[in-house]
């Protein structure tokens, strides 16, 4: 049985109640549910082929040589190709494409033509292509996914970080919260765009590299605030009362004052997650964050940046950016009005 | 065997180097069944008595410098945190004060209760101790015991809290019970069904209580010794009769002086003690009631009495040294 509190209750009501916040969240969701299936919105593998009778899902699972569609080569089937011979032969063969039928990483060269090549909706080239002559919107969908779920990750891991070192160094006081508040100051000194450069230049940084070093100097900020909460939920007379029945130390963070300090946590998290993006977006920009050829706003921007005569690369980052940066932020905005304590409070 | 011995229990607030004796050589026994009152004015140390006992005390601010704890024999100060831990909760409990915020705000109240038998009873499955909660909170007197569950504690009134407070205290049967005014908060209706409860609880369960208030008439009511404390000590202690009918000390003949009696006319002044408690920063030599006291004598002012026949008073009992 999963029931609210009615104060929570009024919260999501309000939050609902706040227009622009409210969509922009379910927005969001569905793009970041539709992320994770990007693959059957934005392939240049098939969704459907019915050849000779049989149907084929090509999207997921190994690779199908041309051979099984009768073609006369043995590496991986060129669907659009594909489509165009069957329609042509017209023996009620078919091929179902995405709705962008290019992978990210696919080069599309044409005769006569030089890359970057503008939008061209017979092509289904929707935005161009960029300066290696790969699909932009099939760029952005999955540099998305990546920035986004990049976000997510590194979101957790520092508020996981974060919240418990807080919240032991607000319920402990003293010098151990003496010590470790000056180990955070000296820390938080290193600079991190100069870590992440030596590190660049030795390895190439993955995902998990990337998130790591991220979340290494980036855990930092939830402390302070988890802290102080703390500090002001343990002075409360419901904590001496679970010390009064026995409850050890974490019982007491994590059932009593974790609890009463959920407002402080929600209300950070969309600035987090925008500031994920910008940040995974800056290192790419500058050239240290995921290697290419990983689909990324950031390198587009700079593709962009550099190509101004291809003026569809730039306006369609920019375009995307702040579109999703703009959702985070309303949304982030109808939070803090929703969980706001001042609106609660009813003076007899 | 007594559920309580505490001997020359001093505790100190420790400001950076400076000690501020807050409490010095509290001595009580609780015999099982029994319930002793803890009277004294505000800042005397009776709420930190209760907590020294608890090991609830807000260290490393403020500590227990000497003295012996001794709960059912055992010694209190050699066990271990983890230990003390254990017997919170289960074999000693404490009710506080403030019953609207002793409960989580954003707990709903059954799982808050279900806590004391997840920590202590860790094998009771979840319909036993929704079982025993139903049973406990019906103990306590409160009506539909198993809606209440569901509520927040903000849909409760005082009165309610204050009983699933005591439900809690309760509900693992203690041995020792100590009860921080309990009562303040309440309006009077409510205050005599809560002491009602504590009694009647007391008597069948054979709990010890140790009930701190500063209100001389629920202890007339209640208790059956009762320890005054004044400025960090305890100044007299006496049977619930005697403390009444004959009060030795002269700060307790003031408080009961002090208490406005249905036999005076409205017109009358009430009797007060004349100046303020000392600061516990204030060094005071000799006994640290002597600055109020009207009987006081040169030796008063620099020797410190000891506790003699039920009182710490140079007026009685054979003083020497």
């Amino acid at each position: 049985m999963m029931r609210l509190d009615p104060i929570t209750r009024t919260k999501l009501a309000r939050f609902r109640s706040i227009g622009r916040g409210y969509w922009s969240a379910l927005i969001l969701a569905a793009l970041m549910g539709l992320s994770l299936c990007a693959e059957l919105l934005v392939n240049s593998r098939a969704l459907l082929v019915f050849y000779q009778g049989s149907l084929y899902f090509p999207t997921y699972g190994a690779v199908m040589p041309g051979t099984v569609f009768g073609e006369d080569y043995a590496y991986e089937t060129d669907y659009r190709a594909l489509k165009q011979r069957f329609s042509e032969a017209g023996q009620g063969d078919w091929v179902v494409m995405p709705l962008i039928p290019y992978n990210p990483l696919e080069i599309n060269a044409y005769e006569g033509e030089f890359a970057p090549h503008p939008p061209n909706a017979a092509r289904e080239h929707y935005l161009g292509t960029d300066i290696a002559g790969r699909d932009v919107a099939a760029r952005l969908v999955y540099g998305f996914r990546i920035a986004i779920w990049f976000s997510v990750a590194l979101l957790l891991s520092t508020y996981v970080i974060g919240i418990a070192l807080g919240c032991w160094m607000g319920y402990r006081g003293g010098w151990i919260d003496l010590g470790v508040q000056r180990l955070i100051e000296i820390w938080s000194n290193v600079p991190f765009l100069y870590v992440i450069m030596i590190v660049a230049s030795i390895v190439t940084p993955g995902f998990g590299l990337l998130v790591s070093l991220m979340v290494l100097f980036g855990w930092m900020g939830m402390t302070w605030y988890m802290r102080t909460a703390t500090y002001k939920e343990a002075a409360r007379d419901y904590v001496l009362a679970a010390r009064a029945l026995g409850a050890g130390p974490w019982r007491i963070i994590g059932r009593h004052i974790l609890p009463n300090t959920m407002s402080i946590i929600v209300t950070f998290i969309p600035f987090s997650i925008a500031g994920g993006i910008t940040a995974l977006t800056a290192l790419d920009y500058l050239g240290f964050g995921l290697p290419p050829p990983t689909p990324s706003w950031g390198e587009l921007l700079k593709q962009g940046t550099d190509r101004l005569d291809a003026p569809w690369i730039v306006s369609s980052v920019v375009a995307g950016l702040i579109a999703i940066l703009v959702m985070v932020t309303f949304v982030g905005e109808a939070i803090r009005e929703a969980f706001d304590p001042r609106r609660q409070v009813r003076y007899a | 065997m007594s559920v309580l011995e505490i001997e020359a229990l001093s505790v100190d607030a420790v400001d950076g180097t400076q000690a501020v004796p807050l409490l010095r050589g509290v001595d009580l026994t609780l015999s099982p069944g029994e319930t002793l009152g803890l009277a004294g004015e505000s800042g005397s140390g009776k709420t930190l008595t209760g907590l020294a006992i608890m090991g609830l005390l807000p260290q490393p601010a403020v500590r227990m410098t000497q003295g012996t704890l001794r709960f059912q024999g055992q010694s209190l100060t050699t066990l271990s945190p983890k230990a003390r831990q254990q017997l919170r909760g289960s074999a000693m409990a404490m009710i506080f004060q403030e019953p609207m915020t002793a409960l989580n705000p954003v707990q709903r109240v059954g799982s808050q209760l279900a806590e004391l038998y997840q920590i202590h009873r860790p094998n009771l499955s979840s319909s036993t101790i929704r079982q025993e909660l139903i049973q406990g909170l019906a103990n306590v007197g409160v009506s539909e015991p198993e809606r209440r569950l569901t509520s927040y504690p903000h849909e409760l009134s005082g009165g309610l809290r204050q009983r699933m407070m005591i439900a809690m205290a309760l509900a693992l049967k203690p041995r020792l019970l100590i009860c921080d005014e309990p009562t303040t908060a309440l309006d009077v209706t409510i205050q005599a069904q809560v002491l009602d409860l504590i009694r009647t609880l007391s008597r069948e369960i054979g709990t010890a209580v140790l009930f701190i208030t500063h209100d001389l008439g629920v202890l007339a009511e209640l208790a059956d010794r009762v320890a005054v404390m004044y400025a960090g000590r305890i100044v007299e202690e006496q049977s619930v009769w005697d403390i009444f009918a004959s009060p030795k000390h002269p700060y307790t003949q003031g408080l009961l002086r002090s208490i406005p009696r249905l036999d005076q006319s409205a017109q009358t002044r009430l009797a007060i003690i004349p100046g303020q408690v000392p600061q516990p920063t204030e060094p005071l030599s000799g006994c640290r009631f002597h600055p109020r006291c009207d009987q006081a004598t040169a030796l008063c002012r620099h020797t410190q009495p000891r506790m003699i026949d039920g009182a710490a008073c140079h007026l009685f009992g054979e003083q020497t040294c």
